[in-house]
């Protein structure tokens, strides 16, 4: 449709305003925000708070609290009540052992961690789509129209798995997402708009439990992201966490925490620490169960305490700035984004590195939900796509394993995306019919430092001598940044292919098994909602398809195909009448493979106009 | 598209290996505005999937030509000439101030003054190399094939220098973290 579009002359196709949010799905706190006359704002609860704390209550009759009301629950009922659920989305149980959790863990059929409540095991994925749940009902609410569409942000710095768990969650939400967007890119965003920066910016992001690093050039309404760096699991969470610790030593107590100790334990340590932020000093007293201490801490203490957190930080902010091509002084503005970054040490630290104090302005809270906003506005089609685009990267390099165990790159990290790329490989062994391919993402040489990401297994190579035979691994990254992989043998055209799905997240069956149950209860309105969304797709493109037309139906198509389209449209109207919703999805389906050479002449016709007619402008501006 | 079998052509520019850096961003941006997915989020399943496609190839042709060894590697390629993926450079004096550089990319972590020995090598590299390229953009334009076998030993040595740049890169943020 919006293909349809491109070639108008400056002015979009008039169609009715839809409702598109932006969802900054967070660590500590999640929020919703949507474009009002333009301007994008947060969505508040009734009690005008525009945060929601992200955490999840499950009571025995089934009663889910999500929000203010959970987080009272914290510390009376810590195993059913579920905080920072982000840390373990998209992660395999393996990879959490060891790691300080309140919950039961368990695992599922495909590694994902479950966490045991008296409503059942829960995973990750389940969680968060309540959390989502909440933020799109309040949405509804406020602004009495269903949700069309939801840009949801997650750190630039998620891998495959952690994206796609995030998609995942969406989908168990019923939310129909348009795209996956980095949040230092959706600051970078509600920052450039609003303060109409140009030249090259630092997006500085550290959450409740992440941490991102993006460097980007802003240059008339494009925002291309030139590196981004990071770490998934380090953030305010952790500053907490190295507190807890040194209050335990301090009181000398060495007994295993229960789980209501360690929830207040990280309670009174998130006190302190943003008392900190205030004040020089804290007097901190805890008395939970026999876990008794009184004492202070003052700020150069803590300062001391998180430095090497702190210069985890910078070490990957040096290393995006060199991938970027540019040093610290060459950067113009430096955002701030997460509440992690009111810890006056984080600050001060950000500003020896670069030289320049942080731009101060939209509240680092609400900035990546605004961003996502305005991103979500303008993929539903309501602003012209002319005023913005976000060229974005994937963030770290994706490749294969090869003899020896190790890993070779075929996609470099900081590419931008979407991306193709394809790669020759070859048999070891004479009459070798099957091979191994074994995707991996990470910067490290060896597979064993690297993440699996699926392992799938190319057959029927017919037999030739060992190096004879072509193999073909093609990568394709696409615009939320998932990967999907396939191989193919060259001589034969044998083709096996996966979208990769982690090896160690929930399988479809899973996921199927969990939308089942969303939507047990929503069976009704189910077919109602599904009709609307069909009704209001056929009659975008019927709208589009007809302005398209009139521009360049004379000019590049004959009568022949005008007349086939013109069918397939009739067609389609026809089928709209009928209120079923297979029947708009097949003509509409009719529709689209009707025009679709009308679309490609479109596109070719774009490019020469893009290409042709900007020389001018080009050389002047230098 | 059908600019997919020349990356130059794509952006509107000659092909050669001197190349306005500027321009061909500018023309990036104007090919991205209008195909990237972004603007198809409402299209159906086939145009999306033109999107995806096409983008992709100007992100590829973008990578390609903005960087100098992938950008003479191309040339090269477009010349009927591949670079082969496994020969070594048999070039003795090349091999030897290779092993010179590496023992003083060795010796910058035990030096007195590491950083300014690691800028000074830094430097050297990038002079060795500005060198390799005026010396590819001699051999390609002549264009007979013994030229273009000189043009492919040039890349080869071009991608030794990326390689020790990249390692020189690594081994600051190992020393001065």
């Amino acid at each position: 449709m919006a293909l349809l579009q491109i070639s108008e002359p400056g002015q979009p196709v008039e169609h009715e305003h839809r409702i598109a949010v932006g969802i900054d799905l967070g660590t500590t706190h999640s929020l919703v925000a949507v474009v009002v006359d333009g301007e994008p704002q947060t969505l508040a609860d009734a009690k005008n708070r525009p945060l929601l704390p992200s955490v999840v209550h499950m009571s025995e009759n089934g009663g889910i609290e999500v929000g203010y009301s959970a987080q009272k629950k914290l510390t009376l009922d810590p195993l059913n009540t579920i905080a920072s659920v982000k840390r373990l989305l998209g992660k395999n149980i393996t990879e959490l052992q060891g790691q300080p959790t309140t919950y039961l863990l368990s695992s599922s059929e495909g590694g994902s961690p479950l966490i045991r409540t008296v409503a059942g095991d829960k995973s990750p994925v389940e969680i968060s789509a309540e959390i989502l749940k909440e933020l799109s009902t309040r949405a509804e609410k406020n602004l009495g129209e269903t949700i069309e569409g939801a840009v949801i942000t997650v750190p630039a710095y998620f891998d495959d798995a952690q994206r796609q768990a995030t998609k995942d969650a969406a989908q168990i939400a019923g939310i129909p997402l348009l795209r996956l967007l980095n949040e230092p890119t959706a600051a970078a965003v509600a920052y450039g708009l609003d303060q109409g920066a140009e030249g090259v910016i630092a997006v500085y992001d550290l959450g409740g439990g992440t941490f991102d690093i993006s460097i980007l050039s802003l240059e008339k309404g494009v925002f291309q992201v030139l590196s981004t760096g990071g770490d998934s699991s380090l953030g305010g969470d952790d500053f907490d966490q190295i507190l807890s610790e040194w209050i335990l030593q301090q009181s000398g107590y060495d007994q295993p925490l229960t789980p209501l100790q360690s929830r207040t334990l990280s309670e009174v340590s998130r006190k302190a620490k943003e008392q900190l932020s205030e004040q020089e000093g804290v007097a901190i007293d805890i008395s939970v169960e026999s876990l008794q201490w009184q004492g202070e801490l003052n700020r150069t203490q803590f300062d001391e305490l998180i430095d090497p957190l702190i210069k985890r930080t910078l070490r990957a902010t040096r290393k995006a700035v060199r991938d970027a091509g540019m040093n610290p002084e060459r950067i113009q503005d430096v955002v701030l984004v997460g509440g992690s970054t009111r810890v006056l040490a984080v600050r001060a630290a950000v500003e020896t590195f670069f030289g320049q104090s942080p731009k101060e302005g939209i509240d680092p809270d609400r900035v990546v939900a605004l961003g996502a906003a305005i991103q979500a506005d303008t993929l539903i089609g309501n602003r012209s796509g002319d005023e913005m685009l976000l060229l974005d990267v994937n963030p770290l390099s994706l490749g294969i394993e090869i003899m020896g165990g190790m890993v070779e790159k075929i996609v470099p990290r900081n590419s931008t995306i979407p991306i193709n790329r394809a790669q020759e490989f070859t048999t070891y062994k004479d009459g070798q019919t099957a091979m191994a391919i074994h995707v991996l993402q990470g910067e490290r040489e060896m597979v064993k430092d690297c993440r699996s990401l699926a392992r799938f297994e190319l057959r029927g190579i017919p037999p030739m001598t060992a190096g004879a035979a072509k193999i073909q691994v093609s990568f394709k990254v696409d615009a939320d940044g998932l990967l999907s992989v396939s191989a193919r043998e060259m001589s034969t055209s044998v083709e096996s292919s996966v979208e990769v799905k982690p090896s160690y997240g929930l399988s479809g069956n899973e996921i199927t098994g969990m939308l089942q149950d969303s939507f047990a209860n929503a069976e009704a309105d189910k077919h109602a909602r599904s009709l609307r969304e069909v009704e209001v797709e056929a009659s975008g493109l019927l709208e589009t398809l007809d302005a398209a037309l009139k521009i360049d139906g004379e000019a590049l198509l004959d009568d022949a195909e005008q007349q086939t389209i013109a069918i397939a449209v009739d067609a389609l109207r026809l089928a709209l009448k009928s209120e079923e919703v297979k029947e708009v999805t097949n003509a509409m389906e009719y529709l689209n493979h009707q025009s679709s050479g009308f679309a490609q002449k479109r596109m070719d016709h774009s490019i020469r106009e893009a290409l042709a007619g900007h020389d001018l402008d080009e050389f002047e501006k230098k | 598209m059908n600019h997919s079998d020349n990356y130059f052509e794509l952006f509107g520019l000659a092909a050669g290996f001197e190349l306005d850096q500027s321009r061909l961003l500018s023309q990036y941006r104007s090919l991205q505005k209008e195909l990237h997915p972004d603007r198809f989020a409402q299209a159906d399943d086939h145009q999306k999937l033109l999107s995806v496609q096409n983008t992709a190839l100007v992100n590829e042709a973008y990578q390609t030509l903005k960087a100098d060894t992938s950008r003479a590697e191309y040339l090269l390629l477009q010349a009927g000439t591949e670079i082969p993926r496994d020969t070594t450079i048999q070039d003795p004096v090349f091999l030897i101030s290779q092993m010179e550089l590496r023992e003083n990319m060795a010796d910058i972590a035990d030096s007195s003054s590491p950083e300014d020995q690691l800028e000074k090598l830094r430097t050297e590299v990038d002079q060795l190399s500005d060198d390799i390229k005026q010396e590819f953009v001699q051999h390609w334009q002549k264009g007979c094939e013994a030229e273009l076998k000189q043009a492919v030993l040039c890349v080869q040595k071009l991608k030794f220098y990326d390689k020790l740049a990249a390692e020189l890169n690594h081994l600051e943020e190992q020393l001065f973290d």
